[in-house]
């Protein structure tokens, strides 16, 4: 009960919140994964494989369709984890775009609002389809075959993720919605 | 409600005008980096994120320790465990350079006259971050142009050869490990003396190619640099080899990195051993090796002392 009343406010404000603010907190916690994910992260003297944070931006954003602040921030995004991962610049930018527009496409199309089944698949194959699509950037860009099993180990840590950050991704707003987001 | 129908429907194209327009922005920004001067003009943009981790990284790092890590005796025990892994990396160098002097013996026992490595000064970093991902393998370690890192200088941590410093910033440098596949360092088998050009595979360990006397390596011996090409000194660690499955009747010889055994979170970074080559460095002086001669002989000696007296 007493967790109830610390919790409920928060909650609320939440509730309350725009676009604009969910957007920020988005952003800014992709900011956070990404700068995380820079620290050594072994286990036991295992690698662990870090979630690519862009992409579970871009699934939870094209939720409601395209809109321009999202893209802009994708592309921030995408910006950071080419600087820190010393990929060309460009490369996230347009993998975090074609992820984000693959599934706005699928969810406009599908009408997955009335298909649950539909709605929970759509979001880890378009974070399979994003990873899929680092790799062949990847391929395409380095001289040598990029392997496959540190992208299948982030895809998975990505597919974790995104259910749990996926309630700080909602943009409160309907699909096709258009006011006060632009 | 139908006015609202109209506004949405109109601002839909927009979205995807400029969604286009950000797709190609971002195709376009990959493509003209494929000139070498246009991504050379990217690169201050890497160096600053790399020093503005570090930067973070240190605010983070200096915190003090709270009353309760005092009580509990917690920070006396970091504070030790500070002290004693600073001493294992310092007896760590000295052990590397024992090892490396081995070598310099034996190859001075080889080849009389023969000119010593030049000695080695250079600086212990902390990695601040491993980014990984699909593209180059690299540590950023907080220590930059500031410090008296340039770009060529040589990491090594207690394993051995961890890689080469490719981008300094003013507080940090980015060092290109020796486990990428870009990574290009002459080796050489320490009992078998047989040379190669070793480089990173996908797998984690290193190949050995490109070498030059066609011999087989001894499994299981050292792999140490071999100083040729004048940026890794002689007789760094760098690995064990291994024989690997090869095309054909061919063994493909594999090496397994020391770097991995010992990640301490530490690298020193030493100036690469590069020896300018006589053009760059000419003799100052006008003695010619007439001169030098003629200075050398005894009976120019004698001569020179006759006129004196």
């Amino acid at each position: 009960m007493a967790w109830q009343s610390l919790t409920e406010p928060v909650l609320a404000q939440w509730r309350r919140a725009g676009p604009n603010i969910r957007l920020l907190l988005g952003t800014g916690l992709a900011t956070g994964i990404i700068l995380i994910g820079l620290t050594p992260r072994s286990l036991f003297g295992i690698d662990v494989a870090w979630p690519f944070a862009g992409l579970v931006a871009a699934v939870g954003w094209a939720r409601v369709g395209l809109s321009i602040r999202p893209m802009l921030a994708l592309c921030l995004l995408g910006l950071l984890q080419d600087l820190t991962s010393m990929a060309p610049l460009g490369c996230f930018v347009i993998v975090n775009l074609v992820t984000y527009g693959l599934y706005a496409a699928m969810a406009g199309a599908l009408d997955t609002a009335h298909d649950p089944v539909l709605d929970r698949l759509l979001p880890y194959l378009s974070l399979l389809a994003g990873t899929v699509m680092l790799w062949l950037v990847a391929y395409m860009l380095a001289s040598q075959t990029v392997a496959l099993l540190p992208l299948l180990g982030a895809w998975l840590t990505t597919s974790l993720l995104y259910p749990i950050v996926q309630p700080l991704l909602q943009l409160n707003r309907r699909p096709g919605e258009f006011g006060g987001l632009a | 409600m139908a006015r609202q129908a109209r506004t949405v429907a109109g601002k839909r194209p927009a979205r995807r005008l400029f969604y286009g327009v950000l797709l190609a922005l971002a195709l376009a920004l990959l493509i003209v980096q494929g000139a070498p001067g246009i991504a050379a003009f990217f690169s201050p943009a890497r160096t600053l994120t790399g020093d503005m981790i570090v930067a973070g990284g240190q605010t983070v790092k200096t915190h003090k320790p709270g009353l309760l890590a005092h009580l509990t005796g917690q920070a006396q025990n970091e504070a030790r465990i500070d002290r004693l892994e600073a001493r294992v990396r310092e007896l760590s160098q000295y052990e590397l350079a024992a090892r490396s002097m081995a070598q310099r013996l034996e190859a001075y026992e080889s080849m009389l006259n023969a000119l010593g490595e030049p000695p080695r000064k250079g600086v212990t970093a902390r990695i601040v971050a491993e980014p990984g991902g699909p593209f180059l393998e690299t540590l950023l370690a907080n220590a930059g142009h500031a410090q008296g890192v340039r770009t060529d200088y040589i990491a090594v941590n207690e394993g051995g050869l961890v890689g080469r410093v490719i981008e300094v910033g003013d507080i940090s440098s980015r060092i290109l490990m020796v486990t990428d596949y870009n990574s290009r360092v002459p080796v050489l088998g320490e009992t078998s003396g047989v040379r190669a050009i070793l480089f990173g595979d996908r797998d984690g360990d290193g190949v050995l190619d490109d070498r030059p006397e066609r011999d087989a390596f001894i499994p299981g011996e050292r792999v140490l640099t071999s100083g040729e090409g004048g940026i890794f000194p002689r007789g760094l660690t760098v690995g064990e080899v291994y024989p690997g499955p090869g095309s054909g009747d061919e063994t493909r010889w594999r090496v397994r990195f020391s770097l991995a055994e010992t990640r301490g979170g530490f690298v020193r970074l030493i100036p690469p051993a590069r020896i300018p080559a006589p053009e760059d460095a000419p003799v100052t002086g006008e003695e010619t090796l007439a001169e030098t001669q003629r200075s050398d002989s005894p009976s120019s000696a004698e001569t020179a002392t006759t006129a004196v007296q």
